[in-house]
């Protein structure tokens, strides 16, 4: 029973977990944004990696604790006086080490594409409070619901109301979120891919009406979008600090 | 000729050899003396002059509305928390120097060590009563912190409301993290520390006693005072009371903000001992790479203690002063800065989780090696990477603000710091996995949560790994994912290394065993319930369920109902534990030494420790894990008191302690003590020797106390000396009669000082006859002479009572 052929049952072990992984079903929500999509493959490749770190673990824990446990007549026994293998530390130092930072590179390198503000892109104010969002579209109309042009790069420039709390704009079916700060304008950015409603949920805790402060996110055709728009009443809408 | 002279009420009546054992009767009253009554009403008489200045002060100078309540509350707890320090007793013996009190002695022990169980509930300065009193403590707010979640889980059982209202939700999670981070294991963290670091290092106690003591009262006013928060409305903010809503929130924000500066404080205090102790008071021979790991976690989580604790403490100054002097630090209006809180109080809180998790580390480190058997594997790369993970956890603060609106460019290199903090942890548990590999494991209570650990800990390190990457942090911030992930590094990390380290010390803390298989039941109660309950949470964030809500979308419900269901099993699983360990301290068999065979020097001396811990400086002479290493030695300690005989262990496979030490003991001849004055004379006393003798040879030492005569009035010293010479001479030749060796001596220290001496020389007895007065005339029972003897020796005591005729009208 080398430690070396458990290492090996050990990734197997990860192997057939992370074909599991594969095969099993979404566990997010629709993905309705290229920036979900995005998310969702990162996400995806966390899991199999983790798989692999949960089966090393798991199999050695149990091989150990079943091939060394202490039998009648070991009271006085001790083990093997190993006190380390210079070769095995270093690699189990560098290996990860390599991994997390070609994670954070692969991370950046979707976060910059997710995060890109091609011209033309639709801009939309978002105003939280405690506890409503107000939307003002680019024509100055605004509206209690969020209506949006599928396959248009979206930028949401969003914020509190000056003496209010801190909200967060979340959309899951998009994967995007960020703060709405009194006194700021944050920005996240989504480009819809599917048609549909789907949720606004604030997530950052803004008193007793928090777990109620949601709205409907609608993605619809173009045409759509525009005739929504123009029907809007144009409120003069305070947008809060710079 | 009577010379009366009462008894100096400044001296405890244990004697005062300028060190002066402590234990002795209380002097003065209790209202004067430190004490909980004294306590009680110094506290409040502070804090009602402190309102009552505030709000003179603002009578003066012309405010509309003069009494404000934020104002009383701010002034109020302050001075209420720091009088409930000084009535306890905390300050006594500096005010005694400062005020120049004559008799004041400096090296004043009286307030040392555990003599009773009352000394639990007072000042002390022994490192192993405030590491109880500290784990007492905490785990009552570790009841607390559970019963507020049993209420939070109560409510999300289902959706809708079932039994708080929003604002009350929003309260009982808020004080369940407060009171489980700040009451529970930061603190439970610094009393195992306490109790166990001194005797690792081979020290007697910690560098600064009084400052000990003075942690551990701070801690309690900061826990009242968030419970009472209650009392008034609840703090609402979440632990982390994020300005502006703590700004614009409840009477119960001040609570938690001032209760967060003693809480705060009690930490750093403690810290400055762990530092100072660990670098200057370990035994000779013991260098940094010879110090166990346990030492090494503390001497990081201290250094992370003092730099990083002023900053919470700062961010909650901040927001009491928005609130109550109505500055605009995080007031847009005013030219504040939101985000500038999230920065300072994560300064802290993000080294905070490190507080608490690396000392568990060094538990962790402890358990497996000895439960296994083995030497740590990769030992200096654990020391390594406990001192990596320290210093790089002052560098990721902001990823808890990847959506906080902060400087965009700040979240890639916090993205970068936090992926790298990764390796030190992942190289932790792989050395574990091969420490205990090729070991002879042993499944003790300890064992079992330190594997249980693993596991667990290494589902919340992963979990941590996919919020470190920014894209998933997006996404699943401020959702149960995140709920999940901090349950299993705080539950399924620090509370099971708590668990793993009260079992393993339980029996050198209490001198007794536990029951393993109350500890079996309640870690696989535990362990099944623990993810039952969490790791659905997985599932629900991904799907969008925020965290902090009392409401959640209805297609939850079913999932939420069996999260609920695990979590008050894991709720009951506690009280499996808590009945162990009651029962087993009250009655548990004796527990050796030495029951696990560990090489670290808090396993060289009796369980419990003898007051002073070591009889002579150890000295180290090797590694502390050098298990399997024929002949291989920690240290050499020199033990003055040989162990009492104990009780047949358990379980025998884990508690032979020394064998050839018992049959010493066993085969010496019996010593018996006897220690009487006024009744050493008397039938019954010979009677109980010669009963204890039986058939066997025995020596027998007999004391006759002359100090402490009960009520202080001693008639004629000269002649009650002589009277107690002639009636030890009158035993001494019955027992020679009888055929029983025999010697005495009249002595002039008090009985319990006499019973020490005997105990403590070179040649010990093996039992212990007490005689005395009936009570109504006893002074020595009136200071439970017999149950502090049973308490401090551990030897059997048998307590004869004679009534000896009263010879003068003021006898004993």
């Amino acid at each position: 029973m080398s430690a070396f052929k458990v290492g090996i049952v050990s990734l197997v072990v990860g192997a057939i977990g992370s074909v599991l992984i594969w095969v099993t079903p979404s566990w997010f929500p629709t993905d309705a944004a290229v920036q979900a999509e995005r998310q969702d493959h990162l996400y995806l490749a966390l899991m199999i990696l983790s798989s692999f770190i949960m089966a090393i673990v798991t199999v050695f824990l149990i091989v150990s604790v079943w091939k060394f446990r202490a039998r009648p007549g070991d009271e006085d026994r001790d083990g093997d006086p190993i006190h380390g293998d210079t070769k095995l530390e270093i690699a189990w130092t560098l290996i990860p080490t390599v991994i997390v930072v070609a994670f954070a590179f692969a991370a950046g390198i979707v976060l910059v594409k997710n995060e890109e503000r091609p011209a033309g892109r639709l801009i939309v104010k978002v105003t939280a409070q405690q506890f409503a969002w107000t939307f003002t579209y680019p024509n100055g109309g605004t509206a209690h619901e969020l209506v949006l042009p599928i396959d248009k790069p979206t930028q949401f420039d969003i914020t509190s109301r000056p003496t209010d709390v801190i909200h967060s704009f979340y959309v899951p079916e998009f994967r995007v979120k960020s703060d709405a700060v009194p006194g700021l304008i944050t920005h996240t950015y989504a480009t819809p891919t599917k048609t549909g409603t789907f949720r606004l949920i604030c997530t950052e805790l803004c008193g007793i009406g928090h777990s109620q402060m949601r709205s409907i996110v609608r993605v619809v055709s173009q045409e759509e979008y525009d005739i929504y728009v123009k029907s809007l009443p144009k409120e003069p809408q305070q947008q809060g600090g710079a | 000729m009577a010379v009366a002279h009462a008894t100096d009420v400044s001296h405890a009546p244990g004697g005062d050899h300028g060190h002066g054992h402590g234990g002795g009767a209380p002097t003065g009253s209790i209202w004067l003396r430190g004490s909980w009554v004294r306590a009680i009403w110094v506290s409040l008489l502070f804090a009602c002059v402190a309102i009552g200045i505030a709000t003179l002060i603002r009578a003066a100078l012309g405010f509309g509305e003069v009494y404000s309540s934020e104002v009383a509350a701010t002034f109020g707890l302050t001075f209420w928390a720091i009088g409930f320090t000084v009535g306890i007793g905390c300050f006594d013996y500096w005010w005694g120097y400062l005020i120049g009190r004559h008799d004041w002695v400096e090296e004043d022990h009286s307030a040392h060590g555990a003599y009773s169980w009352r000394d639990y509930f007072k000042v002390n300065t022994d490192h192993k009563v405030i590491g109880i009193q500290y784990l007492v403590l905490t785990f009552i707010f570790f009841l607390i912190g559970g019963a507020l979640a049993e209420g939070v889980r109560a409510e999300l059982a289902q959706p809708g409301t079932q039994i708080a209202s929003p604002g009350l939700y929003n309260g009982l999670f808020s004080a369940h993290a407060t009171i489980m981070i700040f009451l529970f294991i930061i603190p439970s963290f610094a009393g195992l520390g306490n109790f166990v670091v001194p005797l690792m290092l081979g020290a007697q106690d910690m560098a600064f006693p009084r400052l000990n003591a003075l942690s551990f009262w701070l801690l309690m006013p900061a826990g009242i005072m968030f419970i009472a928060s209650f009392m008034v409305t609840p703090f609402d903010a979440g632990w982390t009371n994020y300005a502006p809503l703590s700004v614009q929130g409840p009477l119960g924000v001040t609570f938690f903000a001032i209760g967060v500066q003693f809480a705060g404080a009690s930490s750093i205090a403690t810290a400055v001992n762990f530092l100072v102790t660990i670098v200057t008071m370990r035994a000779p021979g013991m260098s940094f790479w010879r110090m166990p790991l346990l030492v090494w976690a503390q001497l990081a989580t201290s250094s992370l203690v003092v730099l990083g604790t002023p900053f919470i403490a700062g961010s909650q100054f901040m927001v009491l002063y928005d609130r109550v002097m109505h500055t605009g630090f995080f007031e847009p209006t005013k030219g504040g800065d939101v985000v500038l809180y999230q920065h300072i109080f994560w300064f802290y809180s993000h080294p905070a989780v490190y507080i608490m998790m690396l000392p568990g580390f060094g538990i962790i480190s402890e358990v497996l090696s000895v439960h296994s058997r083995k030497p740590i594997f990769g030992y200096k790369l654990i020391a390594f990477s406990t001192v990596a993970i320290g210093v790089l956890g002052f560098t990721v603060w902001a990823h808890h603000m990847f959506v906080s609106g902060m400087s965009p460019w700040l979240r890639i290199p916090m993205m970068a710091t936090t992926m790298l903090i990764a390796v030190p942890t992942g190289i932790k548990i792989f050395s574990w996995l091969a420490t205990i590999w090729r070991g002879v494991i042993h499944l003790t209570a300890a064992m079992l949560f330190a594997l249980g650990f693993m596991f667990t800990f290494v589902i919340g390190g992963l979990s941590g790994i996919f919020l470190a990457v920014l894209p998933v942090d997006i996404n699943t911030s401020d959702t149960y994912f995140v709920v999940a992930h901090i349950h299993y590094v705080l539950f399924g990390g620090s509370v099971f290394t708590i668990y793993a380290g009260l079992y393993h010390w339980f029996p050198k803390m209490t001198g007794r065993m536990y029951d393993e298989r109350l500890g079996r039941l309640h870690f696989w109660l535990t362990f099944v319930s623990f993810n039952v309950t969490f790791l659905p949470m997985h599932w629900l964030g991904l799907q969008g369920m925020p965290r902090r809500v009392a409401d959640y979308e209805p297609r939850f419900g079913d999932l939420n109902m069996i999260i609920s269901i695990g979590g008050f099993v894991l709720g009951a699983s506690t009280l499996v534990f808590m009945y162990n360990v009651i029962s087993s301290w009250a009655r548990g068999p004796l527990a050796p030494a030495n029951p696990w065979r560990a090489l670290s020097l808090e396993w060289q001396v009796s369980s419990p420790p003898p007051i002073f811990n070591f009889d002579e400086t150890p000295q180290v002479v090797g590694g502390p894990y050098e298990y399997g290493v024929p002949g291989a030695r920690h240290a050499i300690v020199t033990v003055h008191t040989p162990e009492p005989e104990v009780a047949v262990p358990v379980t025998a496979t884990l508690t032979r302690g020394a064998p050839e030490r018992r049959e010493a003991i066993l085969s010496s001849m019996k010593h018996i003590l006897v220690v009487a004055n006024q009744t050493v004379a008397g039938e019954a006393v010979i009677a109980a020797i010669r009963r204890r003798a039986g058939t066997e040879p025995v020596h027998v030492t007999v004391v006759v106390p002359q100090g402490d005569s009960g009520d202080g009035w001693v008639i004629d010293e000269a002649a009650a000396r002589a009277a107690a010479e002639s009636r030890l001479a009158q035993l001494l030749a019955a027992l020679r009669d009888a055929g029983i060796a025999a010697e005495g001596e009249v002595v002039s220290s008090d009985p319990y000082e006499a019973v020490l001496d005997q105990v403590e020389s070179g040649r010990p007895p093996s039992e212990i006859i007490i005689s005395t007065l009936p009570r109504t005339r006893s002074g020595w029972l009136r200071k439970d002479l017999v149950e502090r003897v049973r308490d401090r020796t551990r030897l059997p005591v048998e307590h004869v009572v004679v009534n000896v005729p009263d010879p003068e009208a003021s006898g004993r």
